[in-house]
């Protein structure tokens, strides 16, 4: 597959390495300046900006997380005024919604990413891209659209629709690309039912979303007559564009001269080496309106340095399907019991729920069992189907996931479901 | 071609740079903005050995040349074009120019004088005449011929605007992307980020000594930050008024 940037993308470890320096350098000098959350940790930490004198003293920095994001809503990380910012993305997530500002260059270099990611999928000009990414949450449809646009192909948007209606776009446009979820890719698959394959144009799945794995590729390959490609994004930095495979799928190459990754220790948040498994620390390196350094991520990868036969230097990260936390990952987006309470519970006060996730990884469907009075379920039938909709409403609005509510019994909450899980 | 880590530099206790780090790739333009005092020329004169750094390394290719004197920097093709161009105002033109390549054989001097002159058509027309007698334009085309004389790789600007009416500036801008095409690298330190950032590829920002900001010239001009402070409010080209 062409290399879109092949200058930095190829670039040799010493002319990376000196690039992240640099990069690095101005990050920390301007987030000590214009951030107050990161000079004091610098300082409580004993840390001038001064002290980064190479890449390795990154591990000196404090590390920064979810936390620490959402104490400082929400433009307390911002290193630019709010005038100099063009657009705000709600980055979706446990403890309810991060702000992530852009400005016109940052936009400018996401972009740039995504297109860099895109076309090592194989995504060219000659493409028609249809995107069932949900653009009402999260920045990955936009960013897919506009790395898609960088180079030249032709775009469907078309969230929302039911995987029937994506199948009859897809063939009637001819669609070569098919920018998803995994469990929208894999919906779509099913919905093809007994379609001649050789009347479905699509060659290629570039696959966006928190969970990606080798067995999930085959799923998604079994059903669609595509070549699979996992990428990772993060709302808080950039979706998608961090990481994606190249067409030896060994791994996600990381954005590394926008990001540098370091793997530590969940618990005690040490450094660990390449090759060791542990949760993914991000730091930008480009990022002018809210750069965010030593940023844990939640999720458990391997970082793998060894080169790759793509040509491409940077380092790769194993997919990541694992959390840290006790996150819940539904659909390309996810949610921590934490926050369906918080939602659900400012709809009915201390009403008893359940979640259960049901189908395999990639199609998880999010069921919330939420417990009622008998009494208040032999009620008209249209109530019931109100108070339905508006939780689903509410979840969907405030947690960027589709969530499935069901009204039972209280009685029925604390016994496992029918079937089990 | 020229990779700097970490350069901490000033005058005696006065810490100017604290921590630099840049590059410059072969037959590229780069440009370092900053105001007054931000450690703008003490990173050229620290580069050009006139200076020895308290700390950091500066690599030419990949070799070390981070304490080598002035002499051996030009030796290893590093030429300095100072603030105020330093000219030896009673000497003729032409001998300040061949000042400049007192380190190379004489046998290959007469070429390079043609090239420079080939460069600058008015130091040709005045060779003989003193060079306190010339026009601020014409020191700085002296000053920068001066700097080729040695044949550098990578030449050091310090302010070549400085001083000079803004058409005659742009003549010396428009001269130095000739040097860039061919193939000559150049750090490029300069108050008039206008010019600067149109004629540089890539570019620094520092502040008080750190550098706030990197990226190629177009990311640079686009900034705000950098529109505000050193573009000016609500800046125009020339032709825009």
């Amino acid at each position: 597959m062409p290399i879109l940037d092949p200058k930095t993308e190829t670039a040799s470890r010493v002319v990376l390495r000196q690039v992240q320096l640099e990069r690095l350098q101005a990050t920390v000098n301007r987030a000590y300046r214009h951030v107050t959350y990161y000079r004091e940790t610098f300082d409580r930490a004993g840390i001038l900006p001064e002290n980064i004198r190479s890449l390795d003293d990154l591990a000196r920095l404090p590390i920064t997380t979810r936390d620490d994001l959402l104490a400082h809503q929400p433009y307390a990380l911002f290193a630019v005024p709010l005038s100099d910012v063009l657009r705000l993305h709600p980055a979706a997530g446990a403890g309810g919604p991060v702000v992530v500002g852009y400005t016109q260059n940052d936009i400018a270099t996401w972009t740039r990413m995504a297109a860099r990611s895109l076309a090592s999928a194989g995504v060219t000009r000659e493409d028609v891209l249809q995107i069932t990414l949900d653009y009402s949450h999260g920045s990955a449809a936009i960013g897919t659209q506009s790395g898609a646009e960088i180079l030249g192909a032709s775009v469907i948007p078309c969230s929302g629709l039911s995987p029937e209606r994506q199948a009859e776009v897809m063939r009637h446009y001819r669609a070569t690309v098919l920018a998803a979820t995994p469990s929208q890719a894999l919906r779509l698959g099913s919905a093809l039912g007994d379609l001649d394959p050789a009347s479905i144009t699509l060659r290629i799945a570039f696959i966006v979303g928190e969970v990606w794995s080798d067995a999930l590729r085959e799923e998604i390959e079994s059903v669609l007559p595509v070549e699979a490609f996992g990428s990772y994004g993060l709302s808080e930095m950039a979706v998608p564009g961090l990481a994606t495979e190249c067409e030896c799928h060994c791994g996600l190459h990381v954005s590394e001269d926008n990001a540098l990754a370091e793997v530590v220790d969940p618990e005690t948040r040490a450094l660990l080496p390449n090759g060791k498994a542990g949760e993914l620390v991000l730091t930008t390196l480009t990022r002018e309106a809210v750069p965010m350094i030593r940023y844990a991520t939640g999720d458990l990868t391997v970082l793998d340095d060894a080169v790759c036969a793509c040509g491409r230097t940077y380092v790769r990260m194993s997919p990541t399907h694992e959390r840290t936390d006790d996150m819940v990952v539904v659909g390309g987006g996810r949610v921590s019991p934490k926050q369906i309470e918080t939602v659900l519970h400012g709809i009915l006060p201390d009403a008893p729920f359940r979640i259960h996730t049901t189908g395999g990884e990639g199609l998880e469907n999010l069921e919330i069992r939420v417990g009622m009075s008998p009494e208040w379920l032999d009620g008209e039938m249209r109530r019931v189907q109100e108070l339905r909709d508006r939780i689903e409403t509410a979840i969907h609005e405030h947690l960027g996931v589709s969530a499935e509510i069901r009204l039972v019994e209280t009685s029925r909450i604390d016994r496992p479901p029918r079937g089990g899980e | 071609m020229l990779r700097v880590e970490n350069l901490t530099s000033g005058y005696g206790r006065i810490v100017a740079l604290k921590g630099v780090s840049l590059h410059v790739n072969p037959g590229e333009m780069v440009t370092l903005i900053g105001a007054n005092g931000s450690g703008k020329s003490t990173l050229l004169s620290t580069l050009a050995g006139l200076i020895r750094p308290m700390n950091g390394k500066v690599f030419l290719g990949n070799r070390e040349v981070t304490r080598l004197s002035p002499e051996k920097m030009v030796r290893q093709g590093v030429a300095l074009v100072p603030e105020g161009r330093q000219l030896f105002a009673p000497m003729s033109v032409e001998d300040n120019l061949i000042l400049g390549a007192y380190t190379r054989r004489r046998d290959g001097q007469s070429g390079t004088l043609d090239e420079v002159f080939g460069l600058f058509p008015i130091l040709r027309e005045r060779r003989a005449q003193p060079a306190g007698t010339l026009s601020g334009g014409e020191q700085q085309m002296l000053a920068i011929g001066r700097a080729l004389m040695s044949r550098p790789s990578l030449l050091l600007l310090d302010e070549p605007s400085m001083g000079l009416a803004p058409r005659i500036a742009q003549d010396i801008f428009a001269t130095l992307s000739d040097l860039k095409r061919s193939d000559t690298s150049m750090l490029l330190v300069e108050q008039n980020a206008h010019l600067a950032l149109r004629a540089a590829d890539r570019g620094y920002v520092i502040e008080t000594g750190q550098i706030v900001l990197e990226g190629d010239s177009e990311s640079l001009r686009s900034n705000r930050d950098v529109q505000r402070a050193y573009l000016g409010r609500g800046y125009q080209e020339a032709w825009d008024a």
